[in-house]
């Protein structure tokens, strides 16, 4: 399927970008020999055989032991760990947030039978991914990891803090035992100068309360949702246990999205076009579905509301010629069914479907109404006209016999619509004639 | 005391805020604040103030951010560094924390933010310890001038006394009489400015303590 090409395009299968020569070593090989075969082959890491497991010994495990003043001598499995797996058919992103949740750099690759045939690294990962794809993961705490910002205690004067608010988007966070109680803006410092109001004044009774706070693990779609909704510029950024670590400006949020729609325009064109095109012919069959019926392929109900209030419309305003309805009922229906099946009625409801639809005119429109009835709307169609044409109609329906050479007739309900009233009163009319109809006999049509 | 000597803080701290803000506090509490952004200018405000400072014994507390520590203390005299508290401020607590665990003669540490109370409680503590700092130093001064003044035979005689030794056995000890040694302890006592035994002992301590004892 396309969306199988799309997947593939952005982000590789495990299997593409895996290392396939693996470097094994004996679980009773000393460490430094273990180092010395990583350095040889440029590997970060070599696996071991150990008690019916794969384990591994990792360039970063060497330096932990390095960094310990442990001796080389020690045999390497001492130091080793089981390593993860997974398929070779897995998406990276399945890769990436295994080793995310897991807190770990290292996976197995293993095909289908289960065989380990590579080893994949984090940085390995990382760099088959475009990093713009990553937006939707990025989270608040990546974006603000070098952003200092200035927290005073509601105690502090105005006046001796002012200097720390130069550039319109800085403000100063008013905290309490490291959590933000207020904030204070440099257009918040501009009214009060503007105002000539004191600045000799503690913070506290100056700042604006409560302030929106946002986590450091909320992504940025998030806090730009909630910067929109608020109708503010700037979130603090607090951790998990509500201490300040920061703040984030709408402006930089959306700078650091922009940017990275604007590159994944760039590089992946053709991929967005293709995912746009699988949308779109998506959204259209939603479409077709809510507006048609499933059996007959013919419009519904909602289809008859709409364009028979669009012809009351019409009417009314250009006093045009006036337009009719009919109602067309299948005659002992339920007899059909039950001698034949309702596989067989559905053939029947199918095949009438396609009879009527071929004898109308392409501007009328044929509905299925419901259970055995079907409805015809007659644009600039009058009483004699309407009548003619289920005359018509039911004839050629009683002459020809349907599918496995069932008789069936019909009695039709015929009626013109008459300005000033409403879509339900014609329906009602044209209802109540198909009664008429069906009570003097069946397979005829009545007028109302 | 010398209550009518002005207390003296010294601030260094790039954050023009907390300079203004401690100038504010010292200012209600009846203190003499010097800020500085960078410690560059201090060594020059040391040349013009620190002989001052000593003479008058002017209690003096330093307010220092983190960073600049280490700059403002190479300039700092050697004799107002020993009985100045040092308290260190600073935004990274984790630098701070580490900092704290390396050096031992800060006497308080403050993470910014603040509050301007919790300053102004640190800076009656850091004034009072200056002061106790100061008053240990005079103490010590005037024992040692005491000391000073002994002859050889009386420091001799007061070694014995602290060590909890009778007169007579003194007197058996260095041979002399046991006149002679109540006239050297008397000697002793007036000399040292102490009244009691446990006084001059005490005393003894500090002058052996501050290295003069031997």
């Amino acid at each position: 399927m396309a969306e199988e090409g799309l997947n593939f395009a952005l982000f590789p299968s495990v299997g593409e970008i895996a290392q396939r020569q693996l470097c094994w070593v004996k679980p009773e090989a000393p460490i430094s020999e273990a180092a010395r075969l990583m350095h040889e082959r440029g590997v970060s890491s070599v696996l071991i055989q150990r008690a019916g497991q794969v384990h591994v010994f990792t360039v970063e495990d060497l330096l932990h032991f390095t960094a310990a003043g442990r001796d080389g001598d020690v045999r390497v499995e001492g130091a080793s760990h089981p390593v993860l797996r997974i398929g070779e058919d897995e998406r990276v992103l399945a890769a990436l947030e295994m080793l995310e949740s897991r807190h770990e750099r290292y996976l197995g690759v293993e095909d289908g039978a289960g065989e380990l045939v590579g080893v994949v690294t984090y940085t390995d990962i990382l760099a088959s991914i475009d990093p713009s794809v990553l937006v939707e993961r990025k989270t608040i705490g990546e974006l603000i990891a070098r952003n200092a910002v200035y927290t005073f205690t509601a105690d502090w004067i105005l006046e001796d803090v002012l200097c720390h608010l130069h550039r319109l988007e800085d403000a100063i966070i008013v905290v309490e035992a490291r959590r933000p109680i207020g904030i204070l803006t440099t257009k918040d410092l501009f009214r009060l100068v503007a105002a000539g109001s004191p600045l000799d004044v503690p913070l506290g009774s100056v700042m604006t309360t409560p302030v929106a706070a946002t986590q450091l693990a909320a992504t940025i779609n998030e806090v730009l949702v909630l910067l929109k909704a608020r109708q503010i510029k700037r979130a603090v950024v607090v951790d998990e246990a509500g201490e300040v670590v920061g703040v984030v400006t709408q402006s930089q949020l959306v700078g650091f999205a922009y940017g990275s729609w604007v590159n994944l325009i760039k590089y992946h064109a053709s991929e967005l076009r293709e995912l746009v095109g699988i949308l779109e012919s998506k959204a259209r069959a939603y479409e077709q579905e809510a507006r048609t019926d499933p059996l007959t392929g013919l419009a519904n109900r909602r289809q008859l509301q709409e364009q028979g209030g669009q012809e009351i419309e019409r009417v009314r305003r250009y006093a045009t010629s006036s337009f009719s309805m009919a109602l067309i009922d299948i005659d002992f229906f339920k007899r059909i069914n039950d001698t034949y099946g309702h596989l067989v009625g559905d053939r029947v409801l199918q095949e009438l479907g396609e009879r009527v639809s071929s004898l109308v005119r392409k501007t009328d429109l044929v509905v299925r109404w419901g259970g055995e009835e079907f409805a015809v709307l007659l644009p600039h169609t009058d009483a004699h006209a309407a009548a003619e044409f289920a005359e018509r109609l039911c004839q050629h329906v009683a002459a020809t016999p349907f599918h496995a050479n069932i008789a069936v007739t019909i009695s039709i309900g015929v009626s013109v619509y008459r300005g000033e009233e409403s879509l339900q009163a014609l329906f009602e009319r044209v209802d109540s004639a198909l009664y008429e109809a069906k009570r003097a006999g069946r397979n005829r049509v009545a007028s109302a | 005391m010398d209550q009518a000597v002005e207390k003296i803080l010294l601030v260094v701290d790039e954050e023009m805020s907390s300079l203004k803000a401690l100038a504010r506090l010292g200012r209600q509490a009846g203190m003499r604040v010097y800020g500085f952004e960078t410690p560059a200018a201090l060594p020059a405000w040391w040349r013009e103030n620190a002989e001052k400072c000593i003479s008058q014994r002017a209690p003096v507390c330093l307010v220092l951010d983190m960073k600049s520590q280490a700059a403002v203390l190479a300039s700092l005299p050697a004799e107002l560094a020993r009985i100045s508290p040092i308290v260190c401020i600073g935004r990274d607590a984790a630098a701070l924390s580490s900092h704290q665990r390396l050096s031992a003669d800060v006497f308080a540490y403050l993470e910014k933010p603040f509050s301007l109370q919790a300053m102004a409680e640190v800076l009656v503590a850091a004034f009072h310890e200056q002061a106790r700092q100061l008053g240990a130093q005079r103490a010590e001064d005037s024992v040692r001038q005491g000391f000073a003044r002994l002859t050889r035979r009386e420091t001799e005689v007061c070694g014995l006394v602290v060590q909890g030794l009778q007169n007579k056995v003194i007197s058996d000890v260095l041979g002399i009489t046991l006149k002679t040694v109540k006239a050297h302890r008397a000697k002793v006592m007036a000399k040292t400015g102490v009244r009691s035994l446990a006084d001059l002992i005490r005393a003894h301590d500090i002058w052996l303590r501050a290295g003069e004892g031997k």
